[in-house]
């Protein structure tokens, strides 16, 4: 059923009974003091109809003129529908207060998402924003025109071209372009490339200048290898190519064969504690479990209110029984890490562009249960190095062939 | 209104043709399928029942019989009656009461 009472009687209306001899001359005298009246029912009895709430002191006075009495069937609408919310203060509040938060926590800023090239640019952008006031629980109508906040944090961001700044929502969005470097500008000023290590050679690709050293030769480190002075001496250039020499390095490494280690058993104990400072109440978690060898855990939450870390928290530590157990590595296997120790060393030492030819045991020892080896490893690497031209004479070049006579 | 003026009136409503109901103030009653009436132009309301609507329209009494009448609305000039209709009787002379 349709109920556009609300149309009609905006503010608020009753359905009545009126019971009595006269009560038809009621209708007459609501017509003629120009009453609206709606949906009159006849029965036997009685006589229903449908008024405005306000019109309720007029039907009084009729009422007792024609000795009719009334009685209030129902109230609709308006301040009917105002009352009930009043008496259901705190419900009607509790909506109001939920709407108001929904509305609220709408007006935040809920995540920050960045798409950055790199962990670094990530890092430097996300401070950026922090500081012109994009984070995470920042009001919306706080945060300066996106226009500004992105040119402020693009000025405060390293390596940064552009920053774009979106709001979806409650997410904000920044996409970054990063700086890309220029070619380096070839290097103008006259260098030598000379050794960097002891080392034999196996191959020298020079793109530009003389060079001085043959496949096979010994070198010691300083020597020149691509000479910048052409022409002896008549013009000097900025010597550039690849050394390609075999390194040798020594490595001491020791192995232990017994090895103690300690295994989780998968038994364990959970303790609650409330921390304030170095303070720590234990709140839950009271068994003494009879472990022999323990291992803590601890993770502790991080509450904040904003940016104030609150001086409260909460902390979990969880205590997992260990057993010890000791056991022998087999010499063979000893033998294999040993030369992986050695390798991994060995890389550090070479750069991204070496590697490795390969390795020798040079000495090998078990002594109180521990394997020590000496292992050589040989390289492939570039051990050229630019280095500026001594302002020597010309004929100084001869020097490095009689190095080479060393060989 | 005086008698010149409705006179005037009647004349231009028959010249122009236009319904009487626009220029004079004359009473108009619809009736929808005997199950709906709508009187326009009420003058005063002498009687409303179950089965009995008695009304004055300005010249005339206008007494409708029938069953189950349910007044939907009722205004200073208008009635909206809804029930079996069964008959609509004009009584000469109105503004009785």
């Amino acid at each position: 059923m349709k109920k556009p009472w609300l149309k009609w009687f905006p503010a608020g209306s009753v359905i009545l009974e009126l019971r009595g001899e006269r009560r038809q001359e009621v209708l007459t005298l609501l017509h003629r003091a120009g009453v609206k009246v709606r949906s009159i029912q006849f029965s036997t009895h009685t006589l229903r109809l449908h008024l405005d709430v306000r019109e309720i002191g007029l039907l009084y006075t009729f009422c007792r003129r024609t000795q009719v009495k009334f009685r209030v069937l129902e109230r609709r609408g308006g301040i009917f529908i105002l009352r009930r919310l009043w008496q259901r203060r705190v419900f009607a509040g509790g909506a109001i207060l939920f709407v108001c938060l929904l509305y609220g926590l709408s007006q935040m800023v809920w995540r920050v998402d960045i798409q950055a090239p790199n962990e670094a640019i990530y890092e430097s952008v996300q401070e950026a924003a922090q500081d012109s006031g994009l984070y995470v629980g920042a009001f919306q109508h706080h945060l300066p025109p996106l226009l500004q906040l992105q040119e402020e944090i693009r000025e405060q961001s390293k390596d940064v071209v552009w920053v774009g700044v979106r709001m979806e929502g409650s997410v904000a969005k920044i996409q970054v372009i990063p700086k890309i470097e220029a070619p380096k500008a070839l290097n103008q000023t006259p260098v030598n490339i000379v050794i960097s290590k002891p080392a034999v050679i196996l191959h020298v690709y020079a793109t530009r200048g003389l060079t001085m050293v043959r496949d096979g030769q010994t070198v010691m480190p300083g020597q020149v290898a691509i000479s910048g002075t052409l022409a002896d001496g008549a013009a000097q250039v900025s010597a550039s190519g690849d050394v390609l020499g075999e390194v040798w390095y020594t490595s001491i490494v020791q192995v232990p064969l017994k090895v103690s280690q300690g295994r989780l058993t998968g038994e364990y104990v959970t303790r609650y504690y409330l921390r304030s400072g170095q303070f720590l109440l234990r709140v839950w978690g009271f068994r003494e479990p009879d472990y022999h060898h323990v291992l803590d855990v601890p993770s502790q939450t991080d509450w904040r209110l904003g940016q104030y870390v609150l001086p409260i928290q909460w902390e979990t530590v969880r205590r997992y029984e260990v057993s010890p157990s000791l056991f022998l590595k087999s010499q063979q296997k000893a033998e294999a890490e040993a030369l992986q120790l050695a390798r991994s060393d060995v890389a550090t030492q070479i750069g991204e562009e070496g590697h490795i030819l390969g390795q020798t045991v040079l000495h090998r020892r078990v002594e109180r249960g521990t394997l020590y080896e000496t292992i050589l490893t040989r390289t492939e690497e570039n051990v050229g190095v630019p280095a500026p031209i001594p302002p020597v004479t010309s004929g100084e070049n001869g020097s490095s062939p009689s190095t080479s006579s060393h060989t | 209104m005086s008698r010149w003026t409705q006179k005037m009136k009647g004349a231009a409503t028959e010249w122009l043709s236009l319904p009487q109901d626009v220029l004079l103030d004359a009473s108009r009653v619809t009736c929808i399928n005997a199950s709906e009436i709508v009187i326009e132009r009420l003058e005063s309301l002498l009687h409303v029942s179950a089965n009995e609507v008695w009304c004055d329209v300005g010249d005339y009494q206008l007494k409708i019989i029938g069953n189950d009448f349910e007044v939907i609305l009722l205004t200073a000039s208008e009635i909206h009656i809804r029930g079996d209709v069964q008959e609509m009787k004009y009584i000469k002379g109105g503004k009785a009461r």
